[in-house]
């Protein structure tokens, strides 16, 4: 992006808004369980952006993002216990046979896995998915997060060891 | 290398193949996995950032400009409590009746239009501020004199009769079941019990025992206006009664003939001078007590 360009102009907004609004709502999500108050969230967050868009190069305006729209998640009351559904778009072993033990094995350990990362802490839970749903490096990670890769090493190891001990009872 | 280290290049998709053959020895490797192969499969609820660009535009923005204005609403909800509190207070104050009244010293005081009022003593006035350019009513116990500025018809409500003028000078009394009305300039009408009198400059009505007696004067004022009190061909005891209120004190007149008329007036600001103004042209003599006068024969 050209640093001449300012966030103000609509252009650059919703270019900003295109290319990070998924991943932020995603973010949201994963800490609240909820799509509805995670869309509210990043909305919100977009409308900071605008109104101090004066204030924020676009260089830094993810980092901006993340962080106002972690602070309007922890402004927002009621810590219920967080319990993620998640969109299913294939079946996860690439040569499955279709047996029925097989398909009911699958299905078991699916819902394990659930309950396994609804039982992680919520910083675990966070550093988890962040990784291994939206594929995202230790370094953006760490960035989003605003702890070092090393923290974020360690909260991912933590959450894989406590999801195996829920599923395999290791 | 630790495994540890391993799985770390393996989460960031910066392992060699070399490194994952052996990393694929490990019974924790396996476990991770799996658990990886199903979370590739799942993702967080859809999202469509180009609505969701569009809904920002149209419904949060928007929304978040309304907000900006309510600064404002605080300051605007603190205006209306306060007029409306002013308003009522207002509202109150010239509605309730202001009642005047006099003791012992007249009085005199303007009403909202500048029309004046002089008060006589032991007399009471009532009215209201609201409105009164439109609305100019007066209640009156005892005796006033009006002056009364030209506007919407001005009317003196009494328990014997209603008076009404517009823009005049007049005297109104009512002391002693007796009702009088005296005008001095323009034109007074005066209504009891369905009929209407006019008076013109000088005309006066006398109001007593139900028998209603229209005279004259040549006054240009009333005489209580300049302390004095007037009589013409009034029974003594009348002049004592009236002497007796004005300066408060117990006349004895039994023993002279009460009947006799006397014309004449005294002054209210020297009860000796008052007494003789009466006594003198009559022959009557007095005698200060106290607390009380006696009138006797010579």
């Amino acid at each position: 992006m050209n640093k001449e360009e300012h966030v103000c102009e609509e252009k650059v907004f919703d270019t900003l808004y295109l290319k990070h609004s998924a991943s932020i709502r995603n973010y949201i999500y994963y800490k609240c369980g909820s799509e509805a108050q995670s869309y509210d969230i990043l909305q919100e967050a977009y409308i900071k952006l605008w109104e101090n868009c004066k204030k924020v190069t676009p260089d830094k305006a993810k980092s901006f993002l993340y962080t106002v729209a972690n602070n309007l998640f922890l402004n927002q009351v009621a810590h219920k216990k967080v319990v993620l559904k998640f969109a299913q778009h294939k079946s996860y072993e690439e040569n499955s046979s279709q047996s029925p033990q097989f398909l009911l094995e699958e299905k078991e350990f699916k819902q394990k896995l659930e309950v396994a990362i609804a039982n992680l802490t919520d910083l675990q839970r966070e550093a988890f998915l962040l990784s291994r749903v939206e594929g995202k490096k230790y370094r953006e990670i760490s960035e989003i997060l605003e702890v070092s890769e090393k923290v974020v090493s360690k909260r991912i190891h933590d959450a894989l060891q406590a999801l195996r001990k829920d599923i395999d009872g290791i | 290398m630790k495994e540890r280290e391993l799985i770390d290049l393996w989460l960031n998709n910066e392992i060699s193949d070399v490194q994952l053959a052996e990393l694929k020895k490990s019974a924790q490797y396996k476990s991770y996995a799996k658990i990886d192969a199903y979370m590739k499969s799942i993702s967080a609820p859809s999202f469509n950032a180009e609505e969701g660009l569009q809904d920002l535009k149209q419904n949060y923005l928007s929304q978040s400009k309304v907000k900006k204005l309510n600064p404002y609403s605080n300051l605007l909800k603190i205006a209306a409590i306060l007029t409306i509190l002013i308003a009522s207070y207002v509202f109150y104050t010239t509605t309730t009746p202001i009642a005047v009244d006099t003791t012992l010293a007249k009085t005199e005081f303007l009403l909202p239009d500048t029309s004046q009022v002089i008060l006589n003593s032991n007399s009471t006035i009532k009215y209201k501020t609201w409105n009164w350019e439109s609305n100019r009513n007066i209640s009156l116990e005892g005796e006033a004199y009006f002056k009364v500025a030209k506007g919407s018809t001005f009317s003196i409500n009494t328990s014997q009769g209603l008076v009404t003028v517009v823009g005049t000078q007049f005297n109104v009394s009512t002391k002693n079941n007796e009702f009088t009305v005296a005008c001095f300039e323009g034109k007074v009408n005066v209504t009891i019990q369905d009929n209407v009198y006019s008076l013109t400059q000088g005309k006066t009505l006398n109001l007593l025992n139900n028998e209603i007696v229209l005279g004259e004067t040549i006054l240009a004022n009333p005489s209580w206006m300049f302390n004095e009190s007037s009589f013409v061909n009034k029974p003594l005891s009348k002049v004592f009664n009236t002497l007796s209120k004005e300066y408060n004190v117990e006349i004895n007149s039994n023993s002279i003939e009460s009947d006799t008329l006397f014309t004449g007036s005294f002054t209210h600001n020297n009860l000796q001078t008052a007494l003789e103004s009466i006594c003198v042209p009559l022959g009557l003599q007095y005698t200060i007590n106290s607390n009380s006068v006696i009138i006797h024969e010579k």
